[in-house]
């Protein structure tokens, strides 16, 4: 009998949850409009959800393609990084000051010229963000097991993470991994003071403290993760291809945004789904980033590798996808790293540092230890951007938080994989970097990159969440 | 969609194999090879434009259709060329009367 075998079957653990066979997709609130219906739990966990299947050229490997210095990291204080003090702290108060005036007015002036991308209506868009609730503990609004005298859900670590896979799907996550929490290693990955919350905002959030607590506290100053919560959950939200085409404005920017608003309802889910089996779901408490470095986690849950631009690349979708992460005491089993040859390709094309509108993206072929400032985490092996001059063109564009026009030129990053040629040109790249330079070439030649006139998508037969 | 043009391009090629039969014509390796990598290419090429297209990615579409999809056509067209002449000289005899 394995250490996690249950002492119940799911089945009657779901019918002492109420859920039994009267419809566990409509139980658990999951939308009809999925074209799903799973009678319980187990039907739930056999579906194609619950796997993350890659493709065949994707190769698991014990250490990650970038280069770390575990001894180097530490824990890093997350209002350090450029979205937070690190802007100011680059350029100084004055100049910041006059950097968010220009932006405001640049923001006007852009309306009344009627630019492309910043529009009236695009600034909208922008500005039609509404954010739900969203919490280190969670929203706490479903019943837990004790409430209900039952026992705990109890599963293998395969089973659970077949569980939270085929649920994150069934929620709008596109890809989900996990990593084991390690005090030598992916424990530095989780922030020593978490977000301030606020943007933009010059203060230390909430310190993170591992603690010998069996429950999480969260108090004015601390938020405490009991040592017990070994377990990252690691997921992705796609981003919309077709709108990442049009940047710098607000409609490339659109893909994000809309991806953290749907981060904040799913991770609520989330977190009392977790809550309902009995376990801690310790998520990030901010509309933005928080708990710990999206890429580092991503890159040691195996769900892609880090790039040129810092951000994580994934063999489904590139660049094109958001990394959110949630801490649990709910057993799962660590993904190893994989390689599909990015670093190789990033070293030679250079499309996104070429694109770069302020030239902030390296183009040194080989990545580097150094880092730029305190607002990065030294340790890793990797080209680093000139985040001061990158967030400051964004910013300067009228508030726009992300130009993403490295995400929109990227030839990885392709969500879309119809065409034949996008898996002949990815299986070939992970096996030999020889034809990395002609792919950076084929791709321009077929006409890959930002488009002109993004006023266009609002007569575009546009898919759900513009995911094609 | 791919079931059903490999079942049109099967029955297609069996067709016309037995036909060359049927009028004395042998195909050689090469011609078959060349054939079935300008069919290849030119299903890819018709896939991957409407791919392409559904990326909106129009320009793409036509690039990889004209760049795939004509070396795809000569090699067909190459292939055919070859067993028809070899066709018209065997049949055509000592004194140059068919």
């Amino acid at each position: 009998m394995g250490k996690y075998h249950s002492t119940i079957s799911r089945r009657d653990f779901l019918k002492a949850l109420g859920l039994g066979t009267a419809g566990f997709t409509g139980a658990m609130g999951i939308p009809a409009a999925l074209g799903t219906d799973f009678h319980d739990l187990d039907e739930l966990m056999a579906s194609p959800m619950s796997e993350l299947k890659r493709p065949g050229y994707v190769r698991e490997a014990e250490k990650p393609s970038v280069e770390l210095d575990w001894k180097t990291i530490q824990r890093f204080d997350e209002h350090l990084v450029m979205w937070y003090a690190g802007l100011r702290n680059s350029w100084g108060p004055d100049n910041y000051d006059k950097l968010m005036q220009k932006s405001v007015e640049n923001r006007i002036r852009f309306i009344q010229e009627k630019k492309p991308g910043y529009t009236l209506r695009d600034q909208a868009l922008h500005d039609s963000a509404n954010w739900a609730p969203v919490s280190f503990i969670g929203p706490q609004t479903s019943q837990t097991p004790e409430e209900l005298g039952v026992p705990r859900w109890e599963g293998k670590p395969e089973e659970n993470a077949r569980m939270i896979r085929a649920f994150l799907k069934l929620h709008g996550a596109a890809q989900v991994g996990f990593v084991e929490l390690e005090s030598q290693t992916t424990e530095k990955l989780i922030y020593s003071y978490d977000t301030p919350h606020f943007f933009p905002a010059f203060t230390q959030g909430k310190r993170l403290v591992f603690s010998k607590m069996n429950r999480p506290l969260e108090t004015d100053f601390e938020r405490f993760i009991p040592y017990r919560a070994r377990w990252v959950i690691v997921y992705t939200i796609r981003m919309s291809d077709i709108l990442m085409r049009y940047t710098p404005g607000h409609i490339g920017l659109a893909p994000t945004n809309i991806a953290y608003q749907l981060k904040n309802v799913i991770q609520g889910q989330l977190q009392n789904f977790l809550r309902s089996l009995g376990y801690m779901g310790l998520g990030e408490a901010s509309n933005y980033n928080a708990l710990g470095t999206a890429v580092g986690l991503g890159v040691m849950a195996g769900l892609g590798e880090t790039s040129r631009v810092m951000h994580l690349v994934t063999p489904e979708y590139g660049l094109r996808q958001r990394v959110f992460k949630v801490i649990t005491d709910l057993p799962l089993p660590p993904g190893k790293p994989v390689h599909f040859g990015v670093m190789d390709f990033c070293r030679v094309c250079k499309k996104c540092a070429d694109a770069c509108p302020v030239q902030a993206i390296p183009h040194d072929t080989e990545p580097s230890w150094e880092v730029r400032g305190s607002f990065q985490s030294p340790g890793v092996k990797i080209w680093r951007r000139n985040e001061p001059l990158c967030n400051a063109y964004m910013i300067s564009g009228g508030m726009v938080e992300h130009c993403s026009v490295c995400f929109g030129v990227c030839p990885l990053s392709k969500g879309n994989r119809k065409a034949i040629y996008h898996d002949l040109m990815r299986a070939t790249i992970s096996n030999t970097p020889v034809f990395n330079r002609f792919f950076r070439k084929v791709d321009d030649f077929l006409g890959y990159g930002i488009k002109a006139d993004p006023e266009k998508i609002w007569d575009m037969d546009l898919p759900t969440f513009g995911w094609d | 969609m791919w079931f059903v043009a490999g079942l049109l391009i099967g029955c297609g090629l069996l067709a016309l194999g037995y036909y060359a039969r049927s009028k004395g014509a042998g195909v050689k390796w090469y011609e078959i090879v060349m054939g079935v990598t300008g069919v290849i290419l030119l299903l890819v090429a018709i896939h991957d434009f409407f791919a392409f297209r559904a990326e909106y990615e129009p320009q793409a579409g036509w690039v990889f259709l004209c760049v795939i999809g004509i070396p795809g056509i000569l090699l067909i067209l190459l292939a055919g060329f070859l067993v028809w002449f070899r066709y018209r000289k065997n049949s055509v005899g000592p004194t140059g009367i068919e």
